[in-house]
Order: C-alpha cells, then sequence, then structure tokens
C-alpha cells in the first residue's frame, strides 16, 4: 500500500452519500466487535471533550433501537439515538442516526424523524486489516452539500464556510 | 432548542445565506431585505419563512415596523457540531487502534499459555 493505510478517507457517493474509509491492523470480527459492544465501544467512541459516553439502550438486532449520551460534569448531555436496520456479523451495521442536542427535551417515544441520517458500517478483510466503510447517507444533497461545503480538499469538513463567515460577522 | 438539521436545510440555499449575510450586519425589514435580490417581495417572505422557523431570525415588533433580527446561537450550535465531529473519528479511530492492539495482545497471551 502506497499511502499510510491509517489515513482517514473520506469522499461522496451519488447525491447524498458521505463515504468514510478506514483501515485497521485488527482481524475483521474483532473490529466488527469493537464497534458493536458496549464494553469495547465505550472504550473508543469518544465524544466531545470532557464528555463521557453512556449507552443507554443497544437493541443489536434489525429494528432495535439505541441510545447513547455524551454528558459531562456541568450537566450537559447530547443523544444520539435512532434505530438498526441491518446487523449481519461480523460484515454489516446499518442504523439510523438521529441527534438530541438537549437530552431535557428528548422523548424516546416520540415519532422518528422520516428524514435521520442513515448510517452504515461494512467490515471487510483485507490480508491482515480490517477495512471499516462508513457511509452516511443523508436526507438530501442540500443536506449533505452543507456538512461537506469546504472539505472537499482535506477531507473532512474543518467548518462550514458560509456559517463562518456569518459568524465573524456577528462577533 | 431547534434541531440542527433546519439550520442545515435553512442554509442550504444562497438567497437564505444571503438574507443571513445582511441581517448580521443588523435588524432589517422586509422591504429593506428584498431590495438587493432580483426577487418579489412574497418570494422572499418565503425564505424569511423558512430561516425564521428554524429559528435563525426573529421579528422584533416596534410600532409600525416588523424589523427582523439573527439569531446566533443555533449557528453557533451548527458550526460546533461539525467540528467536533470531524475531530471526533480522528480520535476516535486514533483509540480503536490502540483498543485493537491491546485486545490482540491480550489474545496473543491467551493462546500462548493454551
Amino acid at each position: 500500500m502506497k499511502t499510510d493505510p491509517k489515513e482517514l478517507k473520506i469522499e461522496l457517493r451519488g447525491e447524498t452519500e458521505v463515504l468514510m474509509t478506514r483501515y485497521f491492523a485488527a482481524p475483521r470480527q474483532l473490529v466488527f466487535d469493537c464497534h458493536t459492544k458496549p464494553d469495547l465501544m465505550r472504550r473508543w467512541l469518544i465524544g466531545p471533550p470532557g464528555m463521557v459516553l453512556d449507552i443507554r439502550e443497544h437493541d443489536l438486532k434489525a429494528g432495535g433501537k439505541y441510545l447513547y449520551v455524551y454528558s459531562d460534569a456541568r450537566g450537559n448531555a447530547m443523544g444520539v439515538h435512532g434505530k438498526f436496520i441491518e446487523v449481519r456479523t461480523p460484515e454489516r451495521v446499518a442504523n439510523t442516526e438521529n441527534y438530541a442536542m438537549d437530552m431535557a427535551a428528548f422523548d424516546a417515544h416520540a415519532p422518528e424523524d422520516p428524514n435521520a441520517t442513515i448510517e452504515s458500517r461494512t467490515f471487510t478483510s483485507e490480508g491482515n486489516l480490517t477495512l471499516v466503510t462508513h457511509v452516511s447517507k443523508y436526507a438530501s444533497s442540500e443536506i449533505r452539500k452543507m456538512v461537506l461545503e469546504s472539505g472537499a480538499a482535506d477531507g473532512w469538513v474543518p467548518c462550514y464556510q458560509e456559517l463562518d463567515k456569518l459568524l465573524l460577522e456577528v462577533a | 432548542m431547534q434541531n440542527l438539521d433546519a439550520t442545515f436545510a435553512a442554509l442550504a440555499d444562497s438567497t437564505r445565506r444571503a438574507i443571513l449575510m445582511r441581517l448580521a450586519k443588523g435588524e432589517s425589514t422586509v422591504m429593506e431585505l428584498a431590495k438587493p435580490f432580483k426577487m418579489s417581495q412574497p418570494a422572499i417572505s418565503r425564505h424569511l419563512k423558512v430561516v425564521e422557523q428554524a429559528g435563525l431570525v426573529s421579528t422584533t415588533i416596534r410600532a409600525q415596523e416588523r424589523p427582523r433580527r439573527i439569531e446566533t446561537a443555533p449557528l453557533k450550535k451548527a458550526t460546533d457540531w461539525i467540528e467536533k465531529y470531524r475531530l471526533m473519528w480522528e480520535k476516535r479511530y486514533e483509540a480503536l487502534d490502540g483498543l485493537l492492539e491491546e485486545l490482540q495482545m491480550i489474545q496473543t497471551r491467551g493462546d500462548r499459555q493454551k
């Protein structure tokens, strides 16, 4: 391999998808376990600085729900939630993904946003390495554009340019 | 609390971004807002409605006027979120490298003891 295998590569696919690929130096089953077993997930799915992950719900099967909450000592809490769409050990996991920016207002029984982002991770063995292909499928090309606009050159959006300009003017 | 999808959807249009850029300079009435655009006032009002519903713009009620004002909190939330997201994945995957290494070492040691 010419390039650094551990480089995080990000590209666009079709109108609405963002593809993130990354190699890991471990067998596929192990990489899969790290993505799906709460004890292991907690070790690396780190959130914003100072926030710890609490896996409140994790029903790993098609149709099963999950709720991961990141919280800090000051009482800020932010949730990631949705349901699993596909679970194929050790090949693939797909789920919807929604963000609850304010956990105080979170309602676990509210109907899910039909425009939720669909996330999938596919695990492929390549020699001693495992390739993880992480696809985010956004509800529309506009939303994807927003997320990515300024990031084409270095892979991911360091910041959203228009928003930055706007914030500079406001500041 | 406004959600990020509404913020992103509202920002996904160049007219709406231009409206926000204009309001970032100070409050403005709908008529003033419509002036620089080759668009009817009702068309501008429709765009305004989208940014208002996303919580990005509010209306001040003052005598005969209804000037619009920009609300920055949802914008800050959106940029913070994106920046955190990118950094998060790079950091996460580095942490996962470490964890995988550790798990494999434990496995190798266990195999040797068998």
